[in-house]
């Protein structure tokens, strides 16, 4: 999707049919039951997630700040793929950096694709950074290091940062 | 150190001292040139900069009649380690996203599905 920047890429299969798998990530109702951080409960507290259209969720936790997410949803196409931009944001959906960051991309393009694999299914999901200093790209690449997932896209904007 | 993250994260929850900090990131600064981006008088970024000491996030530099805030490193790195997951993001989620659908799967009388 971006020919420029690295672009992280996950895996994962998951015992369950397709049909709630992506049910699971397009209902707000069930997305909002395991996509926060851990321990915490997140809520969407403004928008519509549909197609063209953001959302801001907070999430709440004993042990973090209240948080909030900008979400604007690109594409959701059943069965087969859901894309949005994602950053962290205030109250009022203005994109900030998350606490104690200094450097990390302001917004990032999440890419989930399902397939049906006998009965279960993977999902893929690439994580590309589409509003970004060269500092942020350089800690998104030196965060995710650690993973033995695979990486796409380009490291030139990076190697060129390095240099 | 619990209780201090605790303080810390209560510290976070305000979009003015996480903006303070994120200023103090770039290095160290007087109360004024804090103050001057925020459409806020200096008692009131005082009161911020003092919640940010107290969590142990913000100290105070003493050089002659300056005394200049900048970020406490030690303090910043306890938060830090406990809030830089960004690597385990994905993992964490996918780990939760399948202990739901089995949840979930259950409750329709569908197990293991």
């Amino acid at each position: 999707m971006s020919e420029n920047v690295p672009e992280f890429i996950i895996t994962r299969r998951l015992a369950a049919p397709i049909e709630r798998v992506f049910a699971a990530w397009a209902e707000p109702e069930q997305m909002v039951q395991w996509s926060g951080p851990p321990g915490a409960k997140v809520e969407i507290v403004e928008g519509e997630m549909a197609e063209g259209h953001s959302t801001i969720s907070r999430s709440t936790s004993e042990q973090m700040p209240e948080m909030y997410t900008l979400a604007l949803w690109r594409e959701i196409a059943p069965h087969s793929r859901i894309a949005w931009e994602q950053s962290f944001c205030d109250e009022q959906g203005n994109k900030i950096m998350p606490p104690f960051f200094d450097a990390w991309p302001l917004t990032l393009l999440t890419t989930v694709d399902f397939a049906a694999k006998d009965g279960e299914t993977e999902i893929t999901l690439r994580w590309t950074p589409i509003e970004y200093s060269e500092k942020a790209l350089a800690e998104f690449v030196r965060q995710m290091a650690g993973m033995k997932q695979g990486w796409g896209g380009s490291f030139d904007k990076l190697d060129a940062f390095l240099a | 150190m619990s209780d201090s993250l605790d303080l810390a994260f209560a510290a976070l929850a305000d979009p003015t001292r996480r903006a303070i900090l994120t200023r103090l990131a770039e290095g160290e600064a007087s109360v004024t040139e804090l103050a001057q981006p925020f459409a806020m008088s200096q008692p009131a970024i005082s009161k911020h900069l003092k919640v940010l000491e107290r969590a142990g996030l913000v100290e105070t530099a003493q050089q002659g009649r300056s005394r200049p805030r900048r970020l406490s490193p030690q303090g910043i790195d306890g938060a830090r380690a406990f809030i830089e997951q960004m690597a385990s993001y994905w993992p964490d989620r996918f780990d939760r996203l399948a202990a739901y659908l089995e949840r979930s799967g259950e409750a329709e009388g569908n197990p293991n599905e």
